[in-house]
């Protein structure tokens, strides 16, 4: 304090400014705060007893109940069925995964099945495709007297295509697989 | 103490006395701290930016801060000081975006008709005095305004908080949140700028 009044220059400007009045918000400046003011400890405060008894003697209506779930039945397939979707789970699973370490590795399967089985195997593969190919044949001949001559075109020409594209793959399998043995 | 023993009037209690009932949930005594300190909040927001609307609505954002976090008021500390740290932190945030260093008496820095300036301006009277007297209190009173608003926003805090709330250098310091040096330095040249200032008015 005795630093302020060592200025006496100041002195009078000081008791001048604790003078100034202080001003007054506008009058609904309370409200306003107190309308966003969350009034802390509100929920502890008690109960009046008559808004209690008040509560108490109120009934409330009856619920509207919704019935209760109930499981529902574990339909089991029978066992030949599950049998069935085993197999064909497990061998497209074999399958896919052979394919995709053959793709991943770059292995020759006619070399690995050639390898693995030994060069007879190959053979017994192209005669049975040439024996798959004669009797696509004799198929399709029999198609072309049942169903006509267009459409007997259509089928004979799509099964010797079939025919020449297969036994093609399979004679150039077996001939890599010699020529690698 | 029995239940219905009737718990002292609100008025002869103390800051923390009032900030312990309304932590009770007591509406009656946010009530209470909000009448004591409305009108020395909104004085120094007003003298701070000098525009009615902007000081109703820092003073607002004040107290519904200060009463909306009374629980994490420190009684150790001075209730008054805690609430002017506030609002003068909301004040000079505010003069800071809006960069309203000086200020005139005369009306706000953003009136722009001669009507919204009279409405903005600061009118200073006291009461109970001769005609002269009041005239001369007056005169002082207005060009004290006058010079308080053209001092940096930190000088005027500081110096409102020293001779218009009669802070000590420790609270305004804490208020400020300033060293007690700086504090100090401040309230020293806002002084010889008033005395400057004054000095043909005396």
């Amino acid at each position: 304090m005795t630093d302020d009044f060592q200025d006496e220059e100041f002195a009078p400007i000081a008791a001048a400014m604790k003078e100034l009045p202080a001003f007054s918000p506008s009058p609904d400046f309370a409200d306003k705060v107190m309308k966003r003011v969350r009034i802390s400890g509100a929920a502890q405060v008690p109960v009046a007893r008559e808004t209690m008894a008040a509560a108490r003697s109120y009934h409330y209506p009856p619920e509207r109940r919704v019935p209760a779930p109930t499981a529902r039945e574990d339909l089991r397939r029978s066992v030949p069925a599950r049998l069935a979707v085993t197999a064909l789970v497990t061998s497209l699973g074999v399958t896919m995964t052979a394919v995709a370490l053959a793709v991943f590795f770059d292995v020759n399967l006619f070399l690995l099945v050639s390898r693995v089985f030994g060069a007879s195997t190959m053979t017994f593969l192209a005669s049975l495709a040439t024996d798959a190919s004669a009797s696509a044949a004799l198929t399709a001949s029999n198609t072309v007297a049942a169903a006509g001559t267009a459409t007997g075109v259509i089928a004979i020409g799509s099964f010797a295509a079939g025919v020449v594209a297969t036994t093609a793959a399979l004679r150039a399998a077996a001939s890599a697989s010699r020529k690698a043995a | 103490m029995s239940a219905g023993a009737a718990s002292p009037p609100l008025s002869s209690l103390s800051d923390p006395g009032v900030v312990a009932q309304a932590r009770k949930g007591s509406e009656a005594a946010y009530c209470e701290l909000l009448a004591r300190y409305e009108r020395p909040v909104f004085s120094l927001i007003f003298r701070m930016v000098r525009d009615r609307e902007t000081a109703e609505d820092l003073a607002q954002e004040t107290f519904i801060k200060v009463l909306n976090n009374l629980d994490r008021y420190s009684p150790e500390f001075k209730f008054s000081s805690w609430l002017f740290k506030i609002a003068n932190n909301l004040t000079i945030d505010h003069l800071r975006r809006r960069r309203v260093d000086t200020i005139s008496i005369e009306g706000a820095p953003d009136a722009v008709t001669a009507e919204s300036a009279r409405a903005t301006a600061i009118a200073v009277v006291s009461a109970g005095e001769s005609p002269l007297e009041e005239l001369e209190s007056r005169e002082l009173g207005t060009a004290i305004e006058r010079a308080i608003g053209k001092l940096r926003p930190e000088y005027r805090a500081c110096i409102m908080l020293r001779h218009v709330e009669d802070k000590s250098y420790e609270e305004i310091a804490e208020i400020v949140k300033l060293p007690l040096g700086t504090v100090k330095t401040y309230i020293h040249r806002a002084r010889h700028e008033l005395r400057v200032a004054l000095g043909e008015v005396r």
